[in-house]
């Protein structure tokens, strides 16, 4: 049997978060919270939408011995005037972020650019480490990311989140 | 890593029900998914029952029955 895995997205304070597990969407949008929608919660032009912190949650192993070299990227192009940043990055991988209260100001966890095409190796670590795996169920590093825009921002574009792992008999 | 369990509230994304401890998350029966979501890969449906009527085994029952019958009246 294959390894169970969901996307999981951590909310609110610090002090006193909600964990969402299997996660149905990733809209991104002006309010700190998981399968928002993003029409009652637009990213005004000049504002940031609020970070997402999402983990990938192994629930059960089933016959398989690790998850790792997990990849995320995003497919498809945004609309002018905004980009897409994260902390997850193949080469500049800062570890483990701890979970702090998501904000719309501009994060200072997600400094680099999303992928838009799949990263030739892991970009998201499991204990703060690209090279680390799961051998149990447990959760990977944070995932964070943010939409940024400027003022010349025009009405939005829809994109598809990606993220990958090996699975290892 | 292994979230903290201290104030962490934990939501199904699919059902949306709260509760108090992941364990509490991983073991309820989603109706959204139709299974926890430990056993995702495993069908949670019953299998339909196979209703096994022979008509040898029919036959059998109703020899049996006759017999008894004549046995009870003689």
């Amino acid at each position: 049997m294959a390894a169970v895995v969901e996307v999981d997205e951590e909310n609110g304070k610090s002090s006193s978060p909600a964990l969402t597990h299997n996660i149905s969407s990733s809209n991104m949008g002006s309010a700190d919270a998981s399968n928002l929608n993003p029409v009652s919660c637009p990213i005004a032009p000049g504002e940031n939408s609020f970070e997402k912190w999402q983990l990938i949650h192994v629930t059960d192993m089933g016959t398989s011995s690790a998850i790792s070299n997990i990849r995320v990227w995003r497919s498809g192009n945004l609309g002018t005037n905004a980009i897409h940043v994260t902390n997850a990055s193949v080469s500049s991988y800062r570890g483990e972020a701890k979970y702090a209260t998501p904000t719309n100001r501009a994060s200072v966890f997600a400094i680099f650019t999303m992928p838009t095409t799949i990263p030739g190796s892991a970009n998201l670590g499991v204990g703060g480490s690209l090279t680390g795996s799961l051998t149990k169920v447990g959760y990977s590093d944070f995932l964070i990311h943010q939409i940024q825009t400027t003022r010349s921002a025009l009405a939005g574009s829809t994109t598809v989140m990606n993220y990958q792992y090996d699975e290892t008999a | 890593m292994m979230r903290q369990p201290k104030l962490t509230k934990h939501i199904c994304g699919q059902c949306a029900q709260h509760f108090s401890s992941e364990l509490a998350y991983l073991k309820h029966l989603c109706p959204a998914i139709g299974g926890t979501p430990r056993n995702l890969n495993k069908s949670v449906s019953p299998k339909p029952k196979t209703a096994s009527l022979f008509e040898k085994k029919i036959l059998a029952a109703v020899q049996t029955a006759r017999q008894t019958k004549r046995d009870y009246n003689a």
